[in-house]
């Protein structure tokens, strides 16, 4: 993988608020990577400064090796797809597309042939003498796709793309800004609040915390070998067993020693927290080896799964199990119900902080 | 059951309003139109006064000035309004500052006009129409702003910076994205400045000077009616009242149009 963008140790406040914090990343030439982080997390300050509108106080932005910290916005090789969609209201969807193109000094029949071809990959042919407004949600936002990817950009920068689409709409555009990325072999760099959308889309993720990378990885280690709380909290949903390493295990009080995926690399004493995602736990009526006995405190059936709220002998914390609907237990279990679980131990981990 | 009386109480409210307005202009209107050109007797419809008037040199050469000093100090306080406006909307502004923007709108006229001679003396200007322009632009300016402001409301700031993105520079994105946006606001500013200067009296009369080449249509109205209303100014009344109606509808409607 080639790398086009380095980001370089950059900081930027806004009076006393520190947005970006000595951050570094790299994005490879053909990337689709995500910056993902709760609202604050300096992710949309990072991609001002990428696209020129931010100068940050310190550090260094680099494209294809080529120091792009101190050149202005309209002319670094990057367009950047507004959250808003930022379409000119008073020109037709044409006039959108072609006004990129314009300022490069494209003319006539080039013009218009560029023009087409973008409006043809985003399907939006039909629509092109439509003025915005006359345009629904899904339309705007591909008008606002096709008006950056029309310049042929090194990276496109998208700013919360989908955050205003309903969630049917949400689902197929985080397919298809997929096969356009794959299509063009153009570098998308999205920023995002929605795990999910970042899980679906990306080769990779920096999940963002206070200005810094929490952690940096591919979508299946981000959500299987999260390395702190805050990562593992944030991406999807986390059951938390507080406990402290001992000889032979992890010792939660009142409940037991288990084994983890990460064991070794704890150091005896040493305290943290199990963590185990709700669908790894194994929930039955009859006991199985290693078993827990839980009672069952609360239940939301969710169709395709049912969530149910265990509560394991004095254990403070309630447990959360997502089991899947072909699970015979699914058909009779009710509040109060007595149940067994447990969970293999590869597929627990020992997070500290 | 409540409702409806009220209602009515609203309606026949509503009614009296009107009335009060514009009775005395319909009245108006209609004199224009009689024949006798008396208040008191009806004597049958005539366009005799409009014929009248149109052949008062004094009149149309004083319609002819003010159309000149509407016209420039328009063109000057829309280019001077509308920046103004765009800056403010670049640096959110203190209360006082906008405070004292919006100032010119409410001072009274007579202040307005006592000041501006006493400046004008100052600094030796000579009184002519180019006085009157300047003075009215002085005015003009802060309702320009004040209209243009409301178009920016509804202003998305992101399109400014998408111009960029797409390579535009700084004038490039004002001539052809936040100019063509803004265009109804200024426009409705510009016809809405048109009216105002037209029809002002006061501070024309006192910065115009003795030459009777800056006589101003109202200013020769005033003229006229010193020596009793002759109706031929019940004439004039209804020609400037339905093209200033005119223009504030029209500025209206282009500033509505495109919200939608």
């Amino acid at each position: 993988m080639s790398v086009l963008l380095e980001v370089v140790g950059v900081s930027k406040s806004f009076g006393p608020v520190t947005a970006v914090d000595n951050l570094s990343l790299e994005v490879g030439g053909n990337e689709f990577f995500a910056l993902l982080g709760p609202s604050g997390c300096g992710k949309t300050t990072l991609l001002r400064m990428i696209a020129g509108f931010e100068q940050p106080d310190q550090g260094r932005i680099l494209l294809d090796g080529v120091d792009i910290t101190g050149i202005k916005a309209n002319k670094r090789p990057i367009n950047l797809m507004f959250q808003s969609y930022a379409l000119f209201p008073h020109m037709s969807v044409a006039g959108n597309v072609a006004y990129g193109l314009e300022m490069e000094g494209v003319r006539g029949a080039e013009l218009a042939k560029r023009v087409e071809a973008v409006l043809a990959l985003v399907q939006l042919s039909a629509l092109a003498k439509r003025k915005p407004a006359q345009l629904s949600g899904g339309q705007k936002q591909r008008v606002a796709l096709a008006r950056a990817l029309v310049k042929r950009p090194k990276l496109l920068l998208l700013d919360e793309p989908l955050g205003a689409l309903d969630k049917k709409l949400r689902e197929q555009m985080q397919i298809e800004l997929k096969r356009l990325q794959q299509e063009t072999g153009i570098a998308f760099l999205v920023v995002t609040h929605d795990q999910e959308e970042a899980l679906t889309m990306a080769d990779r993720i920096a999940l963002l915390r206070q200005g810094r990378i929490a952690q940096l990885d591919e979508p299946r280690a981000l959500y299987e070998r999260p390395n702190s709380r805050f990562v593992a909290d944030f991406i999807g949903q986390m059951n938390f067993l507080d406990g402290a390493r001992v000889e032979g295990g992890f010792e939660v009080p009142g409940l037991g020693v288990f084994g983890a995926a990460n064991l070794a690399e704890l150091p005896l004493g040493a305290t943290g927290s199990l963590a185990l995602r709700p669908e790894r736990i194994t929930v039955q009526e009859t006991s199985f080896a290693d078993a827990l006995a839980a009672e069952v405190e609360g239940m939301a059936y969710l169709g395709q799964d049912l969530i149910l709220h265990l509560r394991l002998g004095a254990q403070p914390k309630i447990l959360v199990a997502r089991v899947h609907a072909a699970n015979p237990i699914t058909t009779h279990v009710a509040r109060g119900s007595r149940v067994w679980c447990g969970w293999p131990a590869a597929h627990s981990l020992i997070l500290s902080e | 059951m409540n409702r409806n009386p009220i209602q009515a109480w609203l309606s026949a409210h509503l009614l009296l309003v009107y009335v009060f307005l514009y009775g005395p202009i319909l009245v108006l209107v209609a004199l224009s139109f009689n024949k006798a050109g008396m208040p008191n007797v009806w004597t049958g419809f005539s366009l005799q006064w409009y014929g009248e008037l149109f052949a008062n040199e004094k009149i149309i050469a004083s319609v002819g000035n003010s159309l000149f000093i509407a016209f420039a100090a328009t063109v000057i306080s829309t280019v001077i309004g509308t920046l103004l406006a765009m800056g403010l909307e670049e640096r959110r502004p203190r209360v006082a500052t906008e405070a004292l923007i919006a100032a010119p709108m409410i001072i009274p006229d007579i202040v307005m006009a006592i000041s501006l001679l006493s400046f004008y003396s100052l600094i030796k200007l000579t009184l002519g129409s180019h006085s009157v322009i300047l003075s009215h632009s002085a005015f003009m300016i802060s309702f320009v702003c004040a209209v243009v402001r409301t178009r920016f409301k509804h202003f998305d700031r992101s399109i400014i910076e998408a111009s960029i993105d797409l390579g535009a520079g700084e004038f490039t994105t004002f001539r052809r994205v936040t100019l063509p946006v803004i265009a109804p606001g200024v426009i409705a500013a510009a016809l809405l400045g048109f009216t105002l200067s037209f029809d002002e009296f006061i501070i024309a009369y006192f910065t115009s000077g003795p030459s009777s080449a800056s006589i101003t249509f109202p200013m020769q109205i005033y003229a006229m009616i010193r020596f009793g209303v002759t109706p031929d100014v019940n004439a004039v009344a209804t020609i400037v009242m339905l093209v200033s109606f005119f223009l504030i509808f029209l500025s209206q409607r282009i500033n509505r149009e495109v919200e939608a």
